[in-house]
């Protein structure tokens, strides 16, 4: 498992975190996203999403209402999931079937072994500084990206 | 004519029974808001069973009350997106079964048209109107010239005005869903803070979209601090919200020369909304329109109307293997039954 933090200072280092990240995904990883209420996991999200496909970025929004969006970029599909106010979510459909971005996880999502798993813990510092916490689960090809 | 219209496509079970002259023969409503509340939060699957379980008592009750038998139906209709899709498959499947057995046609209906058009069922509205669609899930902007003529403008490029409203209840520690909890505190309180109004002064390609997800950050930002009361904040975020809201579709009306306006979805509901839209109405000089408080929620009477419209309007019927989409904008749904329907 490989750790690291990552400080940002703006939303468009935010952005910038985002397009480093994205060339390294391969298209089956499960994201787990974790933070308080507007922390930036949607805003990052979009990014990721815009840097991977930028007309499919321009769709993504707060799943939080729908609890799960699907975008079909050029590459793969991503399944952008938020749990927000939902219990108990099946994954086992599309898991690496494509890019799962889960919003509020719960705890025992890290489970799925086969797949490689990124997470990201978003701490809020300041108005638009934030520290992310970065852990790589069976996903170590990700650090040349970062 | 008689259409039965189904709608399951969030937390509500509605079956609704229109009559073509004779107008709403009964409106059965299952809400399972208490029941999330409860749990404090939505299990999707736990959401389907409701849907399944509740889906023939409801459709029962609302046959009954129509003082009908299933066999006087002419057409079903039914909502076939957006939504939570475990939960629109109930309500298609249950059209479908009908529409099978009872040989009549199915008929389909977007979730947002059905908003919009829902006021129909109490006055006619003028085209081309603008509507402002504003719920939960949803906050989008069209231009309405016609039945199946929809021009999309923009909408919410994060949160929907709904979820800030039940974030911020959260924020502030208050119940759900947030929207009517909020109303009722902001009266209590001042605009001790101002907010940001997001994207207002967008001239771009944001004119006519939204962001809610700062201002949300904005809120707990004031919380943290601790200076102002929850009356305060409460009152300082609702202007904010409606601020832009109204700022964005008084702007679309002077850019497009549009006379009329509907404004529906759940946060139509909102007092304070209503108040601003009847100024602005005023002052601009244009008519805003509100539907009645029971079709701003989520109910089947809007998807029998609208559906009615439909098969008067366009005639275009759905086979047994059309399915549901969790997403679907709008103008794009028109595409989709028309390539559906072969026209």
């Amino acid at each position: 498992m490989f750790k690291k933090k990552v400080k940002v200072s703006s939303v468009d280092e935010l952005k910038s975190f985002a397009e480093k990240l994205s060339p390294c995904l391969k298209g089956n990883e499960l994201i787990l996203l974790i933070g308080d209420l507007g922390s930036g996991k949607t805003t990052f999200t979009k990014f990721l999403i815009s840097a991977i496909d930028l007309k499919a970025g321009e769709e993504v929004s707060s799943p939080t209402f729908s609890v799960m969006n699907i975008y079909e970029t050029e590459k793969f599909t991503v399944y952008h999931v938020d749990l927000y106010r939902v219990k108990e979510f099946d994954m086992s459909d599309i898991i690496g079937k494509g890019i799962v971005i889960v919003e509020w996880p719960d705890e025992e999502m890290n489970k799925f072994e086969e797949v490689p798993t990124i997470i990201l813990k978003f701490d809020i510092h300041d108005e638009d500084k934030r520290i992310i916490e970065l852990d790589l689960i069976k996903a170590d090809y990700v650090k040349q990206c970062i | 004519m008689i259409v039965l219209g189904i709608e399951t496509s969030c937390d509500d079970t509605g079956v609704c029974l229109f009559h073509s002259e004779k107008g709403i023969l009964s409106n059965v409503v299952s809400s399972q808001i208490k029941l999330h509340a409860e749990w404090g939060g939505v299990y999707p699957d736990l959401a389907a069973r409701e849907h399944t379980k509740n889906i023939i008592p409801v459709l029962d009750k609302a046959v009954k009350e129509a003082g009908i038998h299933l066999n006087d139906i002419d057409a079903v209709a039914v909502t076939v997106a957006p939504g939570l899709i475990v939960s629109l498959v109930i309500g298609i499947s249950s059209a479908k079964a009908l529409s099978w057995s009872l040989k009549k046609p199915l008929i389909p209906v977007h979730h947002i048209e059905a908003h919009i058009f829902a006021i129909f069922i109490e006055q006619a509205i003028q085209f081309p109107f603008i509507a402002l669609v504003v719920s939960g899930g949803h906050t989008e902007l069209y231009i309405i010239r016609g039945f199946e003529d929809y021009i999309y403008l923009g909408g919410t490029l994060d949160d929907a005005a709904g979820e800030a409203y039940d974030k911020v209840a959260r924020i502030l520690g208050l119940g759900y869903p947030g929207g009517p909890i909020i109303d009722r505190l902001a009266k209590k309180g001042r605009e001790v803070v101002k907010l940001p109004r997001p994207l207002m002064k967008d001239r771009g390609k944001n004119r006519f979209n939204f962001s809610f997800s700062g201002l949300k950050t904005a809120v707990m930002r004031e919380v943290e601090k601790g200076f102002y009361s929850k009356e305060d904040i409460a009152h300082s975020f609702q202007e904010a919200v409606v601020d832009v809201l109204v700022g964005k579709t008084v702007d679309a009306v002077i850019e497009y020369g549009i006379k009329n306006v509907v404004v529906a979805g759940g946060v139509s509901a909102n007092s304070r909304l209503r108040e601003r839209f009847q100024e602005e109405s005023q002052k601009t000089g244009f008519s805003v329109y509100f539907p009645p408080l029971y079709l701003c929620t989520d109910n089947g009477a809007m998807i029998a109307y609208t559906g009615y419209r439909r098969f008067k309007e366009t005639g275009r019927t759905v086979g047994l293997n059309f399915e549901g989409k969790a997403r679907l904008r709008l103008d794009r749904f028109v595409d989709y039954i028309r390539r559906e329907a072969g026209q």
